[in-house]
């Protein structure tokens, strides 16, 4: 039973990843990709959850879906050149075909990455450790102190960049 | 996968059906009467005057980006404050060197009227 409902609850959030995914591509309407691209957010952020990685889980509900989404919806709205809405997000061969060989090659990159992981059940004695914040947190303050004290310089680096070019398209 | 984040599943279920239930029931019980005033967009009484989609301005963007560096930062705070009792004053100096460096830009950004409106 326990398996059922799992089970369950896993389709339904692959299809909650994939099928807005297909909106994205396929709507004509740039902002409803962008709207669409809230609930890919949301359904990556359940299969994190999957996988016992629940610190990634919810920095995808905080970043991807508090930040990054109102970033896209921004930049549509600040967009110069958009006469009509409704026919934003333009498709055609001369793009589909590179963006479907792109597709190919990147699936096959998953594919063998998906082969060749050792997946580990949390649990198990293999160890996934049943909540991974604490052992994170452990890890970021010692181990790789160094790595989390450049991430704060890579942020810096991020804001005056972006201020820097922000900035200048104003002028 | 950790059967702990089921009462999450279920919050989200009862949100959604909650936001969705709510309109239905609107649906159902609302009279239907439309007539071509009712249907123009609502500007506070007046006639709409212009195009509905203007551009933003740019310093939105600043802002949301600004947002979303600090956003960043918080994320890092979680990890460190579940392991702060644990490993004390040593936890406590890493966290205050990683926001002195993050307040590097935010004087800069501050000193380069990123909040100002002009």
């Amino acid at each position: 039973m326990t398996l059922e409902l799992r089970e369950m609850v896993f389709i339904a959030t692959a299809l909650l990843t994939t099928l807005p995914a297909l909106l994205v591509v396929f709507s004509r309407n740039i902002l409803y990709s962008a709207f669409a691209l809230f609930f890919t957010f949301l359904g990556t952020s359940g299969l994190y959850f999957f996988l016992g990685a629940e610190f990634l889980a919810i920095t995808q509900v905080v970043v991807y879906i508090g930040g990054v989404s109102v970033i896209l919806l921004f930049a549509i709205l600040l967009t110069r050149d958009i006469d009509e809405i409704k026919k934003t997000n333009t498709m055609s061969l001369g793009r589909a075909v590179p963006g479907g060989v792109a597709v190919l090659a990147i699936s096959a990159v998953f594919i063998y990455a998906i082969g060749e992981t050792k997946w580990a059940a949390s649990g198990d004695e293999t160890g996934v450790p049943a909540l991974t914040v604490k052992p994170l947190g452990d890890l970021l303050l010692n181990k790789y102190l160094f790595a989390f004290e450049v991430v704060s310089v890579l942020l810096l680096a991020v804001l005056i960049g972006s201020l820097v070019i922000a900035r200048r398209s104003v002028k | 996968m950790p059967t702990e984040y089921l009462p999450i599943v279920i919050f989200m279920l009862v949100a959604t059906a909650f936001g969705l239930g709510s309109l239905m029931v609107g649906i159902i019980f609302r009279p239907h009467r439309p007539y071509a005033e009712k249907l123009i967009p609502y500007e506070s009484g007046n006639i709409p005057v212009g195009e509905t989609r203007s551009r933003f301005h740019i310093h939105f963007y600043i802002i949301a980006m600004l947002f979303l560096v600090f956003d960043v930062e918080a994320v890092f705070m979680y990890p460190w404050a579940v392991v702060f009792d644990k490993i004390g004053l040593y936890a406590y100096i890493e966290m205050i060197l990683f926001i002195l460096i993050l307040t590097v830009g935010y004087i800069y950004a501050w000193k380069k009227d990123a909040f100002k409106w002009d």
